[in-house]
């Protein structure tokens, strides 16, 4: 039997780990729900990578940063998800076609982007596109990105300065062809065209 | 063009400004709180106390918790509620013992209950695997004692006078008179009776209150008073059967945990309702600090349990009787 003190320290301890979670979901859940919802397939698999990353977070809450650290070893954490999920994704439609059986499509429909802006990006590599979104769309600085795609910081600057330029060359170049009433092909979801 | 029209454009598409972006991550809360109330790896950063044998035993349990619990959200999350069946089942999950490590019940019956009672309270309390049930007015469910404790495998038993009784395991109490009021208060804390109730429940609505709350109503199919009652006789030790034509009612919160639950007679003359309160915040159920071995010779003669009236059916083709089916 328990004493009471080691039943406080217990319950103590277990709020303080509630409250920290509470704190670290509401504040970054907007951004990984946006980052996993670019980047996954579908409605469903943006949902199942959510879940996960926070599930991971709350199991492994003593190895989150403290602070500010803690979006981008959320971010991290969602990039490494999506690619579980990404390589799952590929076996399965493997085993699908081995079976004959038709892969389910993606939901369409959904995505809030503008086309020309989507089209751009959809002309970017996975990589570049990333580094641009992770600034642009996210907010994260140089070091952060570093940190999200595990490369030096210099890297990440290069290529954000790179991304950036074929971004708006991608981005005039789809402006001209709807101009000129060329058809172009968009994706539903960004992160489809790459696993 | 200016050259910077590009980054601004991709700028003015980030989906984190777009209208609605809020409100469609709203249903991401549910799972904050799913996630929060797992028990399984709290204990973890209490280095200092790992070693202690209970600890140990929690650990255990939660890891099997954790897995459920991961599973829970996958299902949960990867099939969005198509109807209001599929929401009331949610909420049920979310609110049960399975999701949620601690929760407090007031059951409260009014009507014919058996034993000439008509009206009864009692509380059941979960934290855990732990369970604590109230004997509950006029001690109906546990006679002659007015609480029952289920702590790490033993059972307390407290008199009416205010002592309590240790019994090492559920099997040594050597009556069947104790035994259902756990099983009856387990399958009610893991949402059982609430499932089985929803899944037979005709024509359910779903109404969203100005406060966030969101409420279920249903009628108890007419026809087959089998589909009705419960799928074990467990619940029927602390809740009346409601014959078919029954009302059923159930509110959600706005955090997505259910609130209360009800089912009234198609007369109004008799029904049950469930509060929930303290989902996840619940005390841990600690055994007494004093007490005495139990012996088979203290536990009293259970009593010959009267058969639970069930209340009459209305007339087929009733007007209160809605025609449509549940899914």
């Amino acid at each position: 039997v328990r004493g009471s003190g080691e039943e406080a320290d217990v319950t103590d301890a277990v709020s303080e780990r509630r409250r920290r979670f509470d704190a670290l979901f509401r504040e970054n859940v907007a951004g990984i729900v946006a980052y996993c919802r670019w980047r996954a397939p579908s409605p469903a698999d943006e949902e199942d990578a959510v879940a996960e990353v926070f599930l991971i977070a709350w199991r492994r809450l003593d190895a989150v940063p403290p602070g500010e650290r803690a979006r981008a070893w959320l971010y991290a954490t969602a990039r490494r998800v999506l690619s579980h999920q990404a390589r799952a994704n590929v076996r399965r439609s493997r085993l699908n076609q081995k079976l004959g059986a038709q892969p389910v499509a993606a939901q369409a429909g959904d995505d809030p982007l503008p086309g020309r802006v989507q089209d751009a990006l959809a002309a970017l590599s996975l990589r570049d596109r990333e580094v641009l979104l992770l600034a642009e769309w996210h907010g994260l600085t140089p070091a952060e990105i570093a940190t999200v795609m595990r490369c030096p910081a210099v890297t990440v600057r290069g290529r954000l300065h790179r991304a950036r330029l074929r971004f708006r060359a991608a981005f005039e170049s789809q402006t001209s062809q709807r101009d000129a009433g060329a058809p172009v092909a968009v994706p539903a979801r960004l992160g489809r065209c790459e696993p | 063009m200016p050259t910077d029209y590009s980054l601004y454009a991709l700028r003015e598409a980030n989906p984190l400004n777009q209208p609605g972006f809020d409100e469609s991550i709203e249903h991401y809360n549910a799972l904050r709180i799913r996630i929060a109330a797992d028990p399984v790896t709290a204990p973890r950063r209490l280095s200092h106390l790992a070693g202690r044998p209970r600890l140990i035993a929690l650990s255990a349990a939660a890891a099997a918790a954790l897995s459920l619990a991961g599973v829970l959200i996958a299902v949960t999350l990867s099939a969005a509620p198509a109807s209001a069946y599929a929401a009331a089942k949610k909420a049920i999950a979310a609110s049960s013992a399975g999701a949620l490590d601690s929760g407090t019940m007031t059951l409260t019956s009014r009507g014919p209950i058996g034993r000439g009672i008509t009206s009864m309270v009692n509380t059941i309390r979960w934290n855990g695997d732990d369970i604590a049930i109230a004997s509950g007015t006029e001690g109906r469910v546990l006679p002659g004692f007015d609480q029952l404790l289920l702590v790490g495998g033993g059972v307390y038993l407290q008199r009416t006078d205010g002592s309590w009784l240790h019994y090492a395991r559920q099997p040594d109490l050597k009556t069947p008179l104790y035994d259902p009021a756990g099983r009856s208060a387990r399958s009610l804390a893991a949402g059982s009776r609430a499932a089985e109730i929803i899944a037979s429940a005709y024509g359910l609505q779903k109404t969203v209150q100005p406060d966030g709350s969101t409420v279920y109503s249903g009628t108890i199919p007419p026809s087959d008073p089998a589909e009705v009652a419960p799928s074990d006789d467990t619940a029927t030790q602390m809740l009346p059967v409601i014959g078919p034509g029954g009302a059923f009612q159930m509110t959600v919160g706005s955090d997505g945990l259910v609130r209360q639950m009800s089912e009234t007679t198609f007369d109004g003359t008799a029904g049950w309702s469930i509060e929930y309160s303290q989902l996840g915040s619940t005390p841990p159920i600690t055994p007494p600090s004093t007490f005495t071995e139990g012996t088979p010779g203290d536990l009293p003669t259970p009593p010959q349990e009267e058969v639970v009236p069930t209340t009459p059916a209305p007339q087929s083709g009733s007007s209160d009787v809605p025609t449509e089916t549940g899914p």
